[in-house]
């Protein structure tokens, strides 16, 4: 057993390409998934602890259910309430620093006297002199503390002047201090404190606080009030470290099942080298038997092989996935730190669990990619060599019950897809078991291609073109594998391609009929919550006050909460934005609902809530206001790209009789006919840039950003379809490789029997294109079908918007060059060996 | 008297959360300063004094319940200026002022001390003091007189609370001519500080589970000033002790680091009739007799003393009705001091007399001078 293991080994060692292939096909497969693991679990990791910090160690938080902020003056009441043994006032919101105010430093103004139940604060050193005095953190408005290894990544010591913005407010202060957050595990890597006197000053939140945090340990789990005023609830802390979580799980979940295809693709490469592998050693495995090696010895071994590989590549796959780490960390960070809290630097954590399951999937797959080899292998009788023939009956003779299973197997993604639930996993489910299907149905498609092809293909390259494309059903055993490995590769980027363009597409439209105003103000600090940066006043009011401007549209975003989900509320003034833009009204119609927001209490909500919440037209729709819960009506719904949490739209007359909040988070400004935009942007620009720190505008300009946004957000989805066409790639050499290397001694009588060099060559072309031409043909045709489940199933049920369906025959075409391309490739190598064989050798083989 | 270390405990509790180095020793500037003599005026001066940099108002006193347990308990209120200049600013977190509440009870039957603090500035009503009349609060901790000078305290901390009514027996004594009481050798090295030395004492007292209706004697003091402590003192022995025969000692020992006692330690002793005598340096005798290592902290405190004052042929021995009555912040400041219930006994020439009262015992905790 041991001598047989070790020539397995030597067998591995000396078809160094073959293994070489499929283990780089494992590593890649593997690499991919811990990537995207490595990288969600590290930014969740990262965030949790920010939270931590943040939190510190409140169990509750009261904080506005009207999505603004808390009257201060509640703060005595909050703390006086029974069963809360200590308060907190925090106020929280965000400086950019830096020349283009790209780094962000989450700020929490707090009481330092209050604190201590909450959170400890650690100084890095008491150097004396060096820092201000306790007195003046309090005393001076300028004073902030920062932590230290966002300090260190600025060069920043105590007493050094520190520039920045405060959403549109230009901010000069002293860093009083370094502190490292008192927290077990890290985290606040980005973080400053100040007083809360100064906070509520520096960020125009004076008499306001963001939320209040509670040691009540005896509250409940659930939502409260406690007879506190009708727009606070009580929650406990870890709902906001809940909504992240939901947030990222299901990021995770999509490129999860992205990243198994990879896997799924690199498992039909050690299918072929196993199965490559049994075939080569039939001899060998006959002897083995007949000096007395039981069936399941056998089987084991070649178990054994593919448990090597997998465990080879899986280790390679971990370090090759620390590595696309690197990029993948910054996109889903980057996804984190916009939508909810800056994380600052984030290092990669790789956890034992992550290793495991990198190793999990990674000889999982080989284990199951080598089941049938093996068997086969067992099933080897003492007595016989079994020739390639016997292989290719056996395949003949399964190929129906491939099919078979590729029909139930898309029967299955068929129901998943049509199912009523709104289920993400079911959805992804539904397009791996698509993918499965149509693998499995290759080898019979492929058959039949042929057989209809044949008479094409003899009129157009005559009897030798024929006798390459029937290689391919002859050896239907080896390029069957290789052509399902090939179109999984292609049908996978096909479908996401396609989804990805579509979805782009629609945005494009989307954009083109909503963004109509000519130029766009907003505060030029960026804020994590969205909702807490204002421009100020003066500047709205020089704004409206301009010759230039026909109206202008007041825009204001909070967050909000509706049945228990997150939803944006903004107000606009939609006499200036429907002067121009056509929304696309799902139920409703524009000018109903125009008349019906001017006059009263309605909002138009987005097609996203609406899949949300499941209200429809003419419903009331229940939202927190300050002075308690009050139903809206629905008077339309609408098709919205902008937030994946939904929408509501009111006009800004309602939000001022509701809200009485004057304060503006960024204005739209329509202008006169016959101004020329792009001019008055840069006349503004000059205006404002020594007072206030602003992001002005044009209207193309905002249109180029939003796509290059969503560009970058889907940047590591081409990613992953590259790195799966390189396993793909990586698997049609390695068939191909191997289909010709057994042929050889056929392939030395076919030269002997006089057919030309020339011959050959176009014999060998036209039967790795014509596998490639396949693969593509079956590829598209599956994409086609995974982009529509893509399209119509898993983002309508992870973010509840629909897509227009575009067709992008360009991709159509990479696919088809593509896969020739690879074949064309993968030929090379063996063709190079053949030519340098001499006849006799080749004759020789076996 | 126990200003200077008071002042220490609410700085150091900054530093705590704030993480922030201390200038202890800035001068002061724009302050008022204890020089001349006060025009006292009551219940108006029970109230703040706005314009002096340090105030505090400090009760303690030793109580008995119905059942026979014996009691000790402090209440101390500190207002705390930040800054002598105006300031212009729009958050109304953004005061002048700090105020910080020191709770402890000692459960000297059971053998237990219990302590707490609470910081707040006066902000949004979390804190404040009137300038009229005696009527302090922090947080939930709050001292009120009523017309009738009628004192009512309340206070809770971590496992115990106590509402007590106090009862004024002899009117407010000053300490030292004009209420100035000199802590150092330069003029304005002193604060204005009077002392409410008998308050009759009822009310209750809650001590984990347990409820007890207490009754006892109890002391005020009241001390406002912008001084700092010389940099020679290392620390204070300080006592407030009322005696069997209805009368009051107030003894404080500033304590060099080069050792001896500095030439501005003193007193004031009150006789029955509410008349009252200053105490210089050499008008008493205070010798330790023994020590008690504290567990928490490894400082060695003295516990119990031989205070005599010959003039009025007083001879006392102090002793701590619980060993350990050591205030400590969690051992991260590393600022503790040693603050309890006392008795007394022993003669004023062949009488007998006994009595209670509270120490107060600063600067034994390793290190402290150092770090300041």
């Amino acid at each position: 057993m041991r001598l047989f293991l070790f020539l397995n080994l030597h067998f591995m060692v000396r078809k160094r390409l073959q293994t070489c292939l499929c283990l780089a096909g494992i590593a890649l497969g593997v690499a991919v998934v811990v990537g995207i693991d490595a990288a969600s679990q590290s930014a969740l990791i990262s965030f949790r602890r920010n939270v931590d910090v943040i939190a510190g160690k409140a169990t509750h938080q009261v904080v506005a259910a009207d999505g603004g902020d808390l009257d201060e003056r509640l703060f005595p009441t909050v703390e006086r309430l029974a069963g809360v043994s200590a308060a907190a006032p925090v106020v929280e919101d965000t400086l950019s620093i830096g020349e283009r105010g790209s780094d962000l430093l989450p700020v929490l103004g707090i009481d330092p006297f209050l604190e201590a139940p909450f959170r400890v604060f650690t100084q890095r050193s008491p150097v004396r002199g060096e820092t201000g005095n306790a007195n003046d953190f309090l005393v001076s408005a300028d004073k902030i503390l920062i932590s230290q290894p966002f300090a260190d990544r600025h060069g920043l010591k105590a007493g050094d002047k520190l520039e920045a913005l405060a959403g549109a407010k230009r901010a000069a202060l002293t860093v009083a201090g370094l502190f490292r957050p008192d927290v077990e595990h890290g985290g606040g890597e980005a973080l400053a404190v100040m007083d809360i006197a100064s906070a509520q000053e520096l960020f125009g939140k004076v008499g306001r606080l963001d939320r209040i945090d509670l040691l009540s340990p005896g509250f409940a789990n659930g939502e409260g009030n406690r007879g506190l005023p009708p727009n606070v609830r009580i929650e406990p802390s870890t709902t906001r470290t809940a909504h992240v979580e939901a947030m990222v799980r299901s990021f995770q979940l999509n490129l999860f099942a992205l990243s198994l295809l990879a896997v799924f693709v690199g498992a039909f490469l050690i299918y072929n080298t196993l199965t490559f592998s049994v075939i080569q050693r039939r001899r060998q495995i006959g002897i083995m038997r007949c000096v007395g090696m039981t069936r399941g010895q056998v089987g084991a071994l070649f178990l054994t092989e593919a448990l090597l590989m997998g465990l080879l590549g899986s280790l390679l796959g971990i370090g090759l996935g620390l590595l696309l780490t690197r990029y993948t960390l910054g996109a889903v960070a980057g996804t984190i730190s916009t939508l909810f809290m800056p994380l600052g630097e984030t290092s990669v954590s790789l956890s034992p669990l992550m290793v495991a399951k990198g190793v999990v999937v990674g000889v999982g797959a080989s284990l199951a990619a080598a089941l049938v080899p093996s068997y086969e292998a067992s099933h080897v009788p003492p007595n016989a060599a079994m020739t390639h023939t016997e292989a290719e009956v056996k395949m003949q003779r399964w190929t129906p019950g491939f099919a078979a299973g590729g029909a139930v197997s898309l029967a299955v993604s068929l129901l998943l897809a049509l199912w009523p639930t709104r289920n993400i996993a079911l959805g992804l489910a539904s397009a791996f078991a698509l993918s499965i299907g149509f693998a499995l149905l290759c080898p019979l498609i492929s058959v039949l291609l042929v057989k209809l092809s044949t008479p094409l293909v003899q009129s157009v390259g005559g009897i030798i073109a024929v006798l390459g494309v029937r290689n391919i059903v002859g050896s239907l055993s080896r390029t069957g594998p290789a052509i399902a490995a090939l179109m999984t590769a292609l049908s996978m980027m096909v479908g996401v391609g396609l989804m990805v363009q579509s979805f782009r597409e629609s945005l494009v439209e989307w954009i083109g009929y909503t963004i109509k105003a000519d130029i766009y103000v907003a505060p030029a600090g960026r804020s994590a919550q969205r909702n807490i940066s204002y421009l100020p006043e003066d500047v709205v009011k020089s704004l409206s006050g301009l010759p230039q401007v026909q109206t202008a549209d007041y825009f204001r975003l909070i967050r909000t909460t509706v049945n228990g989900h997150i939803a944006n509320l903004s107000s606009v003034e939609f006499d200036a934005v429907f002067s121009r833009a056509r929304y696309r009204f799902l139920q409703g119609t524009q000018s109903e609902a125009h008349a019906a927001l001017r006059s009263g209490d309605s909002v138009i909500i987005s097609e996203t809530l609406q899949a949300a919440i499941g209200l429809k037209l003419g419903d009331s729709i229940p939202i927190t206001t300050p002075s308690g819960k009050i139903g809206f009506r629905i008077a339309g719904v609408y098709r919205d790209y902008s937030a994946d949490g939904g929408t509501i739209l009111m006009d800004r007359s309602a939000w001022l009789r509701h809200w009485k909040d004057p304060r503006v988070s960024s204005v739209a400004l329509y202008l006169k006919p016959g101004v020329d935009a792009e001019k008055l942007v840069a006349e503004l620009r000059g205006m404002f840039s020594s007072t206030v720190g602003l992001t002005i505008r044009s209207n193309a300009a905002l249109r180029g950003e939003i796509i290059s946004i969503f560009d970058s957000t889907f940047a590591i989805t081409y990613v992953m379809q590259l790195l799966t066409l390189i396993v793909a790639v990586c698997g049609i050499m390695s068939a191909l490789l191997a289909l010709l290397l057994e042929r050889t001694r056929e392939l030395g009588t076919l030269r002997s029997v006089g057919m030309t060099r020339r011959q050959l060559t176009t014999m060998l072309f036209v039967e790795s294109g014509a596998m490639g031409i396949i693969a593509s043909l079956v590829g598209i045709g599956s994409g086609i079908l995974l982009a529509a489940v893509l399209i119509y199933v898993v983002n309508v049920r992870s973010f509840g918007w629909t897509i227009q369906f575009h067709w992008f025959p360009g991709l159509f075409v990479l696919a088809i060059g593509l896969a020739v391309l690879a074949a064309f490739t993968a030929t090379l190598h063996p063709m190079w060996r053949l030519r340098r064989m001499s006849l006799a050798s080749a004759l020789r083989e076996e | 008297m126990a200003t200077g270390r008071r002042i220490l405990t609410v700085v150091l509790t900054f530093v705590l959360m704030l993480a922030s180095d201390v200038k202890l020793h800035c001068e002061p500037t724009g302050f008022k300063r204890a020089i001349e003599p006060w025009a006292w005026k009551f219940p108006k001066d029970h109230g703040q004094h706005p314009g002096f940099q340090t105030e505090w108002w400090y009760f303690t006193g030793n109580l008995r319940s119905e059942s026979k347990r014996d009691f000790g308990y402090q209440f101390t209120i500190f207002r705390r200026s930040l800054t002598d200049k105006p300031m212009d600013r729009a958050s109304a977190w953004a005061t002048p002022d700090v105020y910080l509440c020191h709770l402890a009870v000692t459960d000297i039957s059971g053998g237990r001390f219990m302590h707490s603090e609470v910081a707040r500035r006066p902000a949004l009503g979390l804190a404040g003091a009137s300038t009229e009349t005696l009527n302090v609060w922090v947080g939930a901790n709050v001292v009120r007189m009523d017309d009738s000078t009628n004192i009512k305290l309340q206070g809770s901390g971590d496992g115990f609370r106590f509402e007590l009514y106090l009862h004024p027996k002899k009117d407010p004594i000053l300490n030292g001519p004009g209420g100035v009481d000199k802590k150092g050798p330069e003029p304005g090295d002193a604060s204005y500080y009077y002392s409410m030395t008998r308050l009759e004492t009822t009310g209750t007292l809650f001590v984990g589970e347990e409820e007890a209706v207490v009754h006892g004697t109890s002391w005020m003091d009241h001390e406002f000033g912008s001084n700092q402590l010389p940099k020679n003192v290392q620390g204070w022995d300080w006592f407030s002790i009322q005696l069997s025969d209805s009368t009051e000692l107030m003894i404080y020992q500033l304590r060099l680091k080069q050792g001896g006692a500095a030439r501005e330690s003193g007193g004031t002793v009150v006789n029955s009739d509410g008349t009252s005598e200053w105490l210089q340096r050499g008008d008493f005798v205070l010798e330790p007799l023994k020590t008690w290592k504290s567990p928490a902290t490894g400082a060695v405190y003295p516990a119990g003393w031989k205070l005599g004052i010959p003039s009025r042929k007083l001879e006392l021995k102090v002793t701590p009705r619980v060993a350990d009555q050591e205030l400590h912040s969690a051992g991260t400041t590393g600022v503790s001091y040693w603050e309890g219930a006392i008795e007394v006994e022993g003669n004023s020439g062949d009488r007998k007399l006994s009595g209670s009262g509270y120490g107060e015992l600063t600067g034994y905790v390793e290190g402290m001078s150092g770090r300041l």
